[in-house]
């Protein structure tokens, strides 16, 4: 609790300072205004009772569904996605705070008392609450957002979902890069000698319907992957995708943030250049240096050493939730918590990603790094809410007992 | 229980390893990987954007028809901004660039708000001579910075409507294509927007190390991030350069257009919109001032009329009535039809001149009998192989819409106009639904009525003549040079359309055709040596003199040119449009001109300041009301 409080608090800070160097003029004026409230935010979340927290659940879900159809409607457009309501100089991203609604929502039907994953009809519910704002934020064009509601498959692993289902996507995963990355007929093939292979000697001729299922399914996405490719995806998301295989082919275009955020990093070396010291991000040669790219920046300045530091205390910041979550006492504050570690770990992992050219370019931010005042809020929100619960532990035993 | 505790050590487990493997990572870039640090250096790189050279267009014969000259732009960094003397800064600019010294200092505060540390334009588009009046000075001021852009140099100066220009890049483009940032020119208008891809090249980049004060000191990593720019692809154009110049000099002090198409092909020889100006004048620096001028112009230069301005075809339409008829059978060769110089079914509407009658198809085209086409086009939609009147209209209506009437043909420029060609709801909306006779229509008979056509359609429907039979959609491009890898390629994109008439019937017209211009209302387009064909056409005008109107192809066996001309409010088409298609075709088929009293007449002719013409003509085509404007000096006076 101490650790990721003083974590919260110390990133805070980093953020504050990063955002200066860069955007001298605004944006860290703006986000020393946005960490002040959010303190202020986090304190009050603080003081709320954990039971009254649990009880607005399904209403902030409900609330923030709403935010995020109206956005469809209401919103302004920035970079090609409609996902940013305009209330005078303000903007707020609702999407942001559908991530929360649906954790508390996820949360408060999960507890419910003759909950049981076992049951289809429940495994459905399940994923209506997940897929439905994914859906609509998949139509307000924002598809980075979108895939971080899909983190919650780990919530209902842990939950006691079959460990099937996550061996499914991780299959499916693998497979589409692999699709993207060889020629069809080159991994059919291998999939088949593979296949074979297991067949005949690994499973001693057992498990025949199996292996042909598994085989027609990996054939149809293999294809499928094309098939989304070049039908389905915009041009600028499809140019993205060939980057992240290929950046150097148009190092101009498409290849160029993910080169030259590259390009930053490996400048650091190991010790970086040093606080403000760094040219690339000084001479703007990364886009969006101070929103979705910002590690770039920690990576040269400070080096390997910095971001390896960053990276274990975002590391510690997800293990401590993983523990708070583990010793609580409802099952509301402990799915919750596993929501939280979920969306936090996502948005890490494929921001940090895609700056070191191992994802693609998503335009999601680094949770309380990026500049911005809807993402630092919600996570806010997102990480005092479960530290709330935690808090309160003790209270929330007595008043069981 | 106790297995899903595991989970929780499975989960931190899979972040763990995403976390380890992120730092792997990093270490590979930042540590081991060189190519990545450039810790060691003390200066900055600055990265340069290299402008491509755009593509040269040649044309038919491979002369550079317009190729670049270079053009500067200077960019300020207001943060590095620095000089000894700012009187002399002052000086340096008002001399040479004539800019107002307000107006220099607003420019660098402007460019001070809006970014302080990026360069922003100060003076743009600066041509050769003066930026080397102007870089002996430079040195002397830090923060300040050249790009080097191509603008066109036309080395034929005639064409401006089809080539269109090249200008800086709109703001709504410029968040529309991802490719260009401020200051970039782009394609506006004509083949320079239409092959604007193929024509740009990729721009390239080019990373150098620079000291605190931004000077270059070298390349940066021996130019091993660097990106080359390409050379846009070349581009051969089907256009005579010296045809296209001396067509222009025919329709001097006139309006109208010239298009003359190679039938075979459908490669466009040349594209005249009279009156034009010279596309020098839309280049580089001095294009503002001049585009404002010829916007202003009443006589829109800048309206490419063989594209968008929309005529009566006139007598033109004759020949297509004639051939459709034949092919559905309603007339035969041979029909005869009488006429008492006028349409008598109709109280004499039409009203016809006077020649021989009766008239059989050929002779009727001979004389360009309206009666006769009256009555061919009455007894068409009448005719009981058809339903009723109405399937007769959409019949005539389909094969009119198979010679490219009433339709974009498609031609690689952009900014077609479709003409105008009306389908039956139309005539139902004016009479209501199906409350009308054939006879309401009959002006489209003799082309006039509501059917409009422009100058191409009518070039493309001689085409088909010329061809007997099919054509292929106009164009202009020809070639691709791409200059990196040395390839050529022939442009074939455009498909051959054919029109569902017998050949015989195309003979029988292209005969009378031969028959106009030997001994019929075309004898002014007549060349000893080259046997045309032509129809003469009269677009009436109810806002002033009629517009003469000709459409031809030479020779009558293996047709090498097929034109169509038209002269706004110059009366009948005998007399103005045939002589000028004649010139053309001479000119292009023998490189000269045999009669000079025929050319020195065409040249010498003005319909602008015409002080004998009996109208005054007022200068409005149907579709573009030419506001009465008292700038032209002469009118009427």
């Amino acid at each position: 609790m101490i650790i990721s409080g003083w974590l919260n608090i110390y990133a805070a800070t980093a953020t504050a300072e990063n955002t200066n160097i860069f955007d001298l003029d605004y944006s860290y004026g703006k986000q020393a205004v946005w960490i002040g409230l959010a303190l202020l935010l986090a304190l009050f979340i603080m003081i709320l009772d954990s039971k009254f927290l649990e009880f607005i659940s399904y209403p902030v879900y409900g609330v923030s569904l709403l935010a995020i159809v109206l956005v469809l409607f209401f919103g302004k457009e920035v970079n090609g996605a409609k996902s940013w309501f305009e209330i005078g100089s303000i903007r707020i991203q609702p999407v942001e705070f559908a991530k929360i609604g649906t954790a508390m929502a996820l949360a408060k039907y999960m507890s419910s008392l003759n909950f049981n994953l076992d049951n289809i009809r429940t495994r459905l519910i399940c994923g209506v609450i997940i897929i439905s704002p994914a859906f609509v934020v998949l139509l307000q064009n924002d598809t980075g957002s979108a895939l971080v509601f899909f983190s919650f498959i780990f919530v209902l692993f842990r939950e006691g979902l079959p460990a099937f289902f996550l061996i499914a996507i991780f299959y499916i995963g693998f497979i589409s890069v692999i699709a993207l990355l060889f020629n069809n007929i080159i991994i059919l093939s291998v999939l088949l000698i593979l296949g074979i292979v297991l067949y005949f000697f690994v499973f001693r001729q057992r498990y025949l319907i199996l292996h042909v299922i598994i085989y027609l399914f990996s054939a149809v996405i293999v294809y499928g992957i094309d098939f989304v490719k070049d039908e389905v995806l915009e041009p600028h998301q499809r140019k993205r995708i060939e980057a992240l295989f290929n950046p150097n082919a148009d190092p101009l275009g498409a290849g160029w943030n993910v080169t030259q955020s590259k390009n930053a990093i490996g400048s650091g070396g190991f010790w970086g250049k040093g606080y403000l010291k760094g040219m690339h991000t000084k001479f703007d040669f990364v886009p969006e240096q101070d929103t979705d790219f910002i590690f770039c920046t920690i990576g040269e300045e400070q080096g390997w050493l910095g971001s390896t530091v960053l990276l274990l205390m975002f590391l510690i910041l997800l293990w401590r939730l993983i523990e708070v979550a583990e010793s609580s006492k409802t099952r509301y504050a402990r799915i919750y918590g596993y929501g939280v570690v979920s969306i936090l770990f996502f948005h890490i992992a494929v921001n940090v990603g895609m700056t070191i050219g191992i994802a693609p370019v998503i335009g999601i931010p680094l949770p309380f790094f990026s500049y911005g005042g809807s993402s630092l809020f919600s996570f806010t929100i997102l990480l005092f809410i479960a530290l709330n619960f935690y808090a309160n532990r003790t209270n929330i035993f007595a008043s069981q007992s | 229980m106790n297995d899903l505790k595991i989970r929780s050590q499975i989960y931190l487990g899979i972040i763990a390893a995403v976390f380890f493997l992120f730092i792997i990572r990093l270490f590979f870039l930042q540590v081991i990987s060189g190519d990545f640090s450039m810790s060691a250096s003390k200066n900055l790189i600055k990265k340069i954007v290299i402008q491509p050279a755009r593509g040269i267009i040649y044309d038919r014969k491979g002369r550079i028809y317009v190729t670049n000259t270079p053009i500067f732009d200077l960019m300020v960094v207001p943060e590095e901004l620095n000089f000894p003397d700012s009187a002399e800064f002052e000086n340096v600019f008002v001399n040479t660039l004539q800019t107002e010294p307000g107006e220099l200092w607003k420019n660098i505060k402007t460019a001070a708000k809006y970014n302080k540390k990026k360069p922003s334009i100060l003076e743009k588009q600066i041509d050769a001579s003066k930026f080397t009046t102007l870089q002996e000075k430079l040195w002397e001021f830090e923060g300040l910075q050249t790009i080097v852009r191509n603008t066109r140099d036309y080395k034929f100066e005639a064409g401006a409507n089809f080539l269109g220009y090249i200008s800086e890049v709109s703001k709504s483009d410029l968040s529309k294509f991802e490719y260009y940032s401020q200051g970039d020119l782009i394609g506006k208008t004509g083949i320079e927007k239409y092959y604007e891809e193929l024509l740009r090249g990729k721009k390239g980049v080019r990373s150098v190390m620079v000291d605190v004060h931004g000077r270059e000191v070298g390349t940066f990593d021996e130019g091993k991030h660097d990106v080359k720019p390409e050379k846009g692809k070349d581009l051969l154009i089907g256009v005579d350069a010296d045809l296209q110049l001396f067509a222009e000099e025919l329709l001097q002090n006139k309006v109208g257009s010239i298009v003359a198409i190679e039938p075979s092909t459908g490669e466009i020889l040349a594209f005249v919109s009279a009156p034009s100006y010279n596309p020098n004048l839309l280049s580089g620096g001095i294009l503002p001032v001049n585009y404002k001028k010829l916007k202003q112009d009443s006589l829109l230069p800048l309206f490419n009329r063989p594209l968008m301005a929309m005529y009566p075809p006139g007598s033109v339409f004759k020949l297509l009535n004639a051939l459709l008829a034949l092919q559905e059978g309603t007339i035969l060769p041979n029909t005869n039809y009488g006429c008492a110089m006028g349409f008598l079914r109709n109280g004499g509407r039409p009203a016809c001149h006077s020649h021989p009658s009766p008239t059989q198809v050929s002779s009727a085209i001979q004389y360009s009998c309206n009666a006769y086409f009256a009555s061919v086009y009455i007894d068409m939609l009448n005719h009981n192989k058809y339903r009723d009147v109405y399937e007769g209209y959409d019949t005539w209506r389909k094969y009119m819409n198979q010679f490219g009437s009433g339709r974009k043909i498609g031609i690689d420029i952009p900014n077609e106009k479709p003409g105008m060609l009306p389908r039956k709801k139309y005539y139902d909306n004016v009479y209501g639904i199906n409350r009308w006779k054939a006879m309401a229509t009959v002006s489209n008979s003799i082309g006039q009525g509501e059917v409009l056509m422009t100058p191409l359609q009518m070039a493309n429907a001689v085409a088909v003549i010329a061809n007997r039979g099919y054509y292929i959609a106009p164009h202009f491009l020809k070639k691709i040079f791409d200059a990196t890898s040395g390839e050529t390629q022939q442009y074939q994109h455009f498909d051959t359309i054919k029109v569902p008439i017998r050949k015989e019937y195309f003979e029988l017209v292209i005969d009378a055709m031969e028959q106009v211009v030997l001994a019929g209302t075309a004898r002014l387009a007549y060349l000893p040596t080259i046997s045309v064909c032509g129809k003469t056409g009269t677009a009436q005008n109810p806002h002033g003199e009629d517009h003469s109107v000709f459409i031809a192809f030479a020779p009558k066996e293996n047709p090498k040119i097929a034109i169509a001309v038209i002269v706004e409010n110059s009366g009948f088409g005998g007399t103005w449009a045939a002589p000028i298609s004649s010139l053309v075709i001479e000119k292009y088929l023998t490189g000269k001109i045999a009669d000079q009293n025929k050319l020195n007449r065409i040249l010498t002719a003005d319909f602008i300041r015409n002080p004998f013409s009996a109208k005054p003509p007022k200068r409005k085509t149907v579709v573009n009301p030419i506001p009465l404007n008292t700038s032209q000096p002469a009118n009427g006076a």
